[in-house]
């Protein structure tokens, strides 16, 4: 693929906002006199602004690229990663689990595991959870380099070392704020930048009627039935006759219950958005408010891959996707191919601030949930625990340093090892999947133990593990892909061994800690107040709060809306 | 500090640019929108909601 030509208004859009991004953290710097302002936002932040953040802070330019690319393989069936990947887990998160997490006045998600159960489970998820964040946020810039290099041929060095100093700057001058300002403001680009672009590429394939026509026939190609690509719940009736390899009860159990409540409702990277926000109920409304835009955007994201995949099929198309070495189809590229062939100087670069807005919000979601999890759950905790204020400010500050330096060291790292995206996958899935039954478990179930919660967790990655080493995906060798204890079964795509491993890793951690805590003595009920359901009263609203206010009348009508979106695209 | 006036702003400062740019390149299929020019439709649509965000803000 050439480089793309930028011309001097391209580099002035980019430039203004970087002006815009620093400048938010040189207004935020004074405000920043203690670690709650500077980790926590000092709980401040109205709802409409965390839930935007709540939002982009899973909107990493990998996602976007990602949710692209996955549109141009699979088909509108990719937007099971927001109609059932994400909305439901969001509702859940809004309206039941919020009151603990916000109401015990944990700082974070560890925080709260240690106040429910014990020491080492809070140690176990903070290790954990510190590692994932450093490497995801190295990961972020690697893939940044890599794009902007191949992409505009840029330096690989010079342009990770800019991305990296613009968001150090920033977090260190405005800690969480700075960061969830900056989520918001990449919000809008993103809708700005690729809005226009759904828009251009629909009126080039013909409109939405011709879009469907063309992926018909692109599926039909492939021997599927025509509905393969267009159709998100219909051909779901076994893994054969869809792209995914996927079944519908791997979907909705493995994507729409385990990997996503896991996600949503357990990482610190997402909730610690909701726990900015300035009250209880607004508290609960983020992943709400949240959810609205997100069950909307498979039409900003998942529809661009979707006219790429038609225009690439057809022989007189604008383009053609780029094919790898191994023969496949370049899917990655779907996007910056898009802004290339559809932008004129001006929008390409809105189009590319828009993308390294992404890149750079993720990284900073990461930073700041990694400088918050080191300073209260592992140097507090564990290494200094009577410090003042100012002290943990200051180490709040440094930690901001060092998660950049080492997610600049992670970010060469994954240059050297080309399956570390893969790997990293694979450790959320090793990780997230069990943490969310110890979750339900601990807030819905008074009798669950420490002993119970510990074992269960490392139980459950054990069986993870297991299970990725005696399965193998179509087409896959032994090894990082899974099989390294032998195969014992085979699945028709690497998502569905995912979702099964998932699966796996939710079950084990969930039968070992029920069976541990039984024989095990549980917390007396005063030390449970405000951290389980049945000991916790639940907020109650003000008669007088419009519909729209109340968090379970508006997670009601978010699920029929998202459930109708579901029936609509059957 | 209200973040409507920073959204505001930026959108605005990015329209103008896009509103600029129109007279960058010469009229082809790749500037074309439904027979608008893009920079110059889209640059009108950001200064447009910029202003709204502008004017929300300064109610407060």
């Amino acid at each position: 693929m050439p480089h793309i030509e930028l011309h001097w208004i391209d580099y002035a859009i980019l430039i203004t906002y970087f002006a815009f991004v620093l400048g938010i953290g040189f207004a935020l710097r004074r405000s920043m006199n203690s670690s709650e302002e500077y980790l926590m936002s000092g709980r401040s932040i109205p709802a409409w602004i965390a839930g935007l953040a709540f939002l982009s802070a899973n909107l990493g330019a990998q996602e976007v690229m990602g949710m692209a690319a996955s549109g141009a393989k699979y088909g509108i069936a990719t937007s099971h990663f927001y109609w059932m990947g994400a909305v439901p887990a969001m509702v859940f998160v809004g309206v039941f689990m919020m009151p603990f997490y916000y109401g015990s006045r944990a700082r974070s998600v560890p925080e709260y595991l240690k106040l429910r159960f014990d020491e080492k489970t809070r140690a176990f998820n903070a290790i954990t959870f510190a590692g994932m964040t450093v490497m995801s946020s190295g990961i972020s810039l690697y893939a940044m380099g890599l794009l902007l290099s191949s992409l505009l041929g840029w330096n690989f060095d010079a342009s990770i070392a800019m991305a990296a100093v613009i968001v150090l700057l920033y977090i260190l001058l405005g800690g969480l704020t700075s960061a969830i300002y900056n989520e918001v403001l990449q919000f809008f680009l993103i809708c700005a930048g690729f809005l226009p672009l759904v828009l251009v590429g629909l009126e080039n394939v013909g409109g939405w009627g011709q879009l469907m026509v063309r992926l018909e026939e692109v599926a039909r190609s492939k021997g599927y039935v025509s509905g393969a690509y267009t159709q998100a719940w219909a051909q779901m009736s076994s893994p054969q006759a869809n792209p995914m390899g996927i079944e519908w009860f791997g979907m909705a159990m493995g994507l729409g219950f385990v990997l996503s409540f896991g996600y949503w409702c357990t990482d610190f990277l997402v909730v610690q958005r909701a726990m900015a926000a300035d009250s209880m109920l607004a508290a609960r409304k983020t992943p709400l408010i949240a959810a609205i835009p997100k069950m909307l955007f498979p039409g900003l994201v998942i529809l661009p891959g979707m006219i790429a995949m038609a225009i690439s099929s057809t022989p007189d198309g604008l383009f053609r996707l780029p094919v790898k070495p191994d023969g496949s189809l370049n899917y990655d590229m779907t996007i910056p191919l898009m802004l290339q062939a559809f932008f004129p100087s001006g929008m390409l670069g809105l189009g590319l601030t828009a993308l390294m807005a992404s890149f750079m919000s993720g990284m900073a979601g990461n930073v700041t949930a990694f400088n918050t999890v080191w300073t209260y759950d592992i140097y507090q905790a564990y290494l200094k625990p009577n410090g003042t204020d100012a002290h943990y400010l200051r180490v709040g500050r440094m930690t901001t340093v060092f998660g950049i330096l080492a997610s600049w060291a992670a970010a060469y790292a994954a240059m050297k090892f080309n399956n570390i995206m893969d790997l990293l996958q694979l450790v959320f899935a090793f990780v997230n999947a069990p943490l969310f039954a110890t979750f339900l478990l601990g807030m819905f179930w008074a009798r669950t133990t420490g002993h119970g919660a510990f074992w269960g967790l490392l139980s459950g990655t054990v069986g993870a593990a297991l299970h990725h080493g005696l399965s193998l995906p179509a087409g896959a060798v032994s090894g990082l892909k899974g099989g390294w204890m032998g195969v014992v079964t085979h699945y028709p795509s690497e998502m569905a061994q995912n979702f099964w491993t998932a699966i796996w890793a939710f079950s084990v951690c969930f039968a070992v800690t029920v069976a541990i805590s039984v024989v095990t003595r549980p917390k007396a009920e005063e030390e449970l107040k405000g951290l389980v359901y049945a000991y916790t009263r639940m907020p109650e609203e003000p008669a007088s709060l419009p519909w729209h206010q109340r968090p379970a009348a508006l997670g009601g009508v978010i699920l029929v809306a998202v459930g109708l979106l579901n029936v609509l695209f059957w | 500090m209200d973040l409507r006036l920073i959204i505001g702003r930026l959108l605005l400062a990015i329209g103008l640019l896009l509103v600029a740019a129109t007279k960058l390149a010469p009229q082809t299929v790749k500037t074309q929108l439904y027979g608008l020019n893009l920079d110059f439709a889209w640059g009108v649509l950001l200064i447009a909601s910029g202003a709204l965000f502008l004017l929300t803000a300064r109610k407060k």
